[in-house]
């Protein structure tokens, strides 16, 4: 047995062996993982007949992947005790209103609280105070409000750091933040509340914020970027596409009591027009 | 010398062929491991949402009775306490606990025990001197209605005249004590029953510092100096219905799919004929029209069944509610989108009742001659006797925008014509249209809309 030639044989068969593996993991990833360049560049071409103008680029990207999020929510109950975390104590009077509750204290604070998780929460000492804040607020220095940030981390349960980056303005004694709220570092559509605080209380809130910690999760198939404009063009919809984000809607089951976080998109389009689409079952939100 | 040389060329060989095995197996870890162990492979299909799922907010309300449907489109609602006047249109969150809080009163006021006496214009602006809730809406219904849609529906007011009414004020005294006022603009009526109000509750009502100062015009209409807000709106070509949903739409209204010829459901719409009467669907609404004698049974839509001779205009108003309800469940998008039903009227007439929802948006309604109604359903002896469904898809925009406030518009309307009611509407001259606003509408004594 010549020796040699066995070993050049076997040289060129696991050369052959590696670009044949090289090929099917390329193919794979193209494939699979990513939305290749030519199925882009075809969707792109359809969607455009159909009156949705976009970049290729937003569709040749990688496949996006996130858990359905679940918290447990009961909708009376959480409404109470949101109240009750905004006042520092239980709420004196609840009064129902039919998109949800307002609560108030004997000390003069009140605070409107939605089913769909608005909040417009002004404290005793805040109201009537508009006027006063006017003209004289600023935007801080980052040293400045690390503190106050570090303190609403807390009181709303953040992970710690997440508010660096939030935008603040001080108005006196009273820093204003703004919290775009993330979970797993995806964004929870139209989640985004401006807060008020004063020696470590909320003083004011306005806008809309969960204030649960998902407790449970499960996997579930994800829709791609191409799939989610052609159920936009399915709608009847036409625009030009400036935007898709992937981030996190949100859904309420009353049989079991769950707040769900949905993974979505977020297709802004140059009208300034924004729809979200559920990216399980390509229903818009 | 040959073997010499030999030796390097076979050591490089050792190497490559050592290289080339660990490569191989490099290769095929990434391929096998993000085939099988880390794949995120773009689903193919939808995934089905858990079946009680509901966007944040919007909880499932087919079950909800009635008067929790929202149904009753609030265009201005205003109080004045103790030296204190502010109001809020319908569209804005400000008027929610106020609305809540009147419409338990005049739920109260037009209850059984109670009976409505005609009144004069003068009686009713005197009244707004004092103490008073006023409260308008966005089309006149029947007292009856209002008071269905108000609360529980136990039994409502008697009156010896069909009053129908748009505005309502609720004077008080200094103990509380009540008084119901009614009118469409042109007819004013009182009820006779009294309710006690909660001077606390009327107080903190009265504080809320979002409330704008507004008055009352000698025809009963509210007037105000500020700026309503409102969503602007998208309306979209209709998607015709898919088969799954043409399916689901034949089985709600009676008709069996799979007994009706294929040639009869196409790609875009419906024709069919049966014992129940005619049905056409298309990409602009649903229209059908009972044969002699038959029609679809309200009890189906109905949570008990009752004697035909028994229905009344409680009975017609659930199930016609609940029938569109279904059918908007079917297509929600191609149904009304994003905004939510009203009762724009209800009639009887000769034993028929005429039932007609609208789409609204915050207490603005969507009217005019492109799209006067979403739903004209008329019922006769326990049986819908026609279905005039429009569809609509409508998105609202992100942007909010703001109209001029009403008082300015009023007051340039009101200088050449006696005006009976002032309403902000959504009224698209053409469909699909793209930003959409509200915008201010009224209607003339004796006369059409402006």
């Amino acid at each position: 047995m010549n020796w040699k030639h066995t070993k050049t044989l076997l040289l060129i068969l696991l050369a052959a062996v590696n670009i044949f593996l090289a090929f099917l993991a390329t193919n794979f990833y193209s494939e699979n993982n990513f939305t290749n360049d030519n199925t882009a560049a075809s969707a792109a071409k359809i969607l455009e007949k159909n009156g949705i103008v976009v970049d290729k680029a937003m569709l040749s990207a990688r496949n996006d992947s996130a858990d359905v999020l679940l918290c447990n929510y009961d909708r009376e109950q959480y409404l109470c005790a949101v109240a009750a975390l905004l006042f520092g104590k239980e709420a004196d009077g609840i009064y129902r209103l039919p998109n949800g509750i307002r609560a108030e204290t004997y000390e003069g604070a009140s605070a409107t609280i939605g089913y769909d998780l608005s909040l417009d929460y002004t404290s005793t000492e805040l109201a009537g105070k508009g006027e006063v804040l006017r003209g004289i607020t600023h935007s801080p220095e980052a040293g400045e409000v690390k503190a106050e940030k570090r303190m609403l981390e807390t009181l709303l349960a953040l992970p710690s750091g997440s508010l660096e980056n939030a935008e603040c303005i001080k108005a006196g004694v009273y820093t204003f933040i703004t919290v775009d709220q993330v979970e797993n570092g995806l964004p929870l559509f139209g989640m985004h509340c401006v807060f008020g605080i004063k020696e470590e209380k909320i003083v004011y809130a306005n806008g809309k914020h969960l204030f649960c910690v998902p407790e449970e999760k499960y996997s579930a198939p994800i829709l791609n970027r191409i799939n989610i404009l052609f159920s936009e063009k399915e709608r009847g919809v036409t625009g030009t596409v400036k935007d898709i984000t992937f981030c996190y809607t949100l859904y309420e089951d009353a049989k079991t009591d769950k707040m769900m976080l949905v993974p979505s998109y977020t297709v802004t389009y140059s009208n300034k027009n924004v729809t979200a689409i559920n990216a399980l079952n390509k229903e818009l939100y | 010398m040959d073997k010499i040389k030999a030796k390097p060329i076979e050591k490089i060989k050792n190497i490559l062929i050592v290289l080339l095995t660990l490569s191989m197996l490099v290769l095929a870890v990434i391929y096998i491991g993000g085939s099988q162990l880390m794949s995120n492979r773009a689903a193919i299909n939808t995934a089905d949402m858990p079946s009680g799922a509901v966007k944040a907010g919007s909880a499932d309300t087919s079950a909800d009775p009635i008067h929790e449907k929202k149904l009753l489109a609030v265009s201005y609602v205003g109080i004045r306490y103790s030296e204190k006047v502010g109001g809020a249109y319908g569209s804005e969150s400000a008027s929610d606990a106020l609305v809540a809080f009147a419409k338990e009163q005049i739920h109260a006021m037009l209850s059984s025990d109670s009976r409505l006496t005609p009144s004069t214009r003068e009686d009713f602006i005197e009244a707004t001197t004092g103490d008073f809730i006023y409260i308008s809406l966005a089309s006149p219904l029947p007292y009856q209605a209002i008071y269905a849609l108000c609360g529980e529906y136990v039994g409502a007011a008697s009156s010896s005249h069909a009053a129908n009414a748009d505005k309502m004020l609720i004077t008080f005294d200094v103990y509380g004590n009540s008084k119901l006022r009614l009118s469409d603009g042109t007819k004013f009526y009182t009820a006779t029953k009294s309710a006690n109000l909660s001077l606390t509750e009327i107080a903190t009502l009265a504080g809320d510092s979002r409330l704008m100062p507004f008055s009352i015009t000698e025809n009963g209409i509210a007037i105000s100096s500020a700026s309503p807000k409102m969503q602007r709106l998208s309306i979209k070509e209709n998607t015709p219905l898919d088969t799954k949903q043409q399916g689901e739409l034949l089985f709600t209204l009676g008709y069996n799919p799979e007994s009706i010829p294929m040639a009869a459901i196409e790609e875009a719409s419906i024709s069919a004929v049966s014992p129940l009467g005619s049905l056409t669907v298309t990409a602009d609404g649903i229209n059908y029209t009972a044969a002699l004698d038959s029609g679809i049974p309200m009890s189906d839509f109905m949570p008990a069944a009752k004697n035909a001779v028994d229905i009344g205009m409680y009975d017609v108003l659930i199930a016609s509610v609940s029938l569109a309800e279904s059918l908007r469940s079917i297509a929600p998008d191609t149904l009304g989108g994003a905004l939510s039903l009203c009762l724009s009227g209800i009639y009887h007439d000769s034993g028929v009742y005429t039932v007609e929802l609208g789409l609204a948006d915050g207490g603005i309604v969507i009217s005019g001659e492109a799209y006067p109604y979403f739903a004209k359903i008329t019922a006769k002896s326990g049986r819908f006797e026609s279905i005039d469904i429009r569809f609509l898809t409508v998105h609202k925009n992100n942007y909010t925008g703001s109209a001029f406030p009403s008082k300015w518009n009023f007051d340039y309307a009101a200088s050449n014509a006696d005006i009976k009611s002032f309403k902000l509407c959504y009224a698209p001259n053409t469909i699909p249209a793209d930003d959409v606003s509200a915008e201010w509408h009224y209607t003339v004594i004796g006369g059409g809309e402006e």
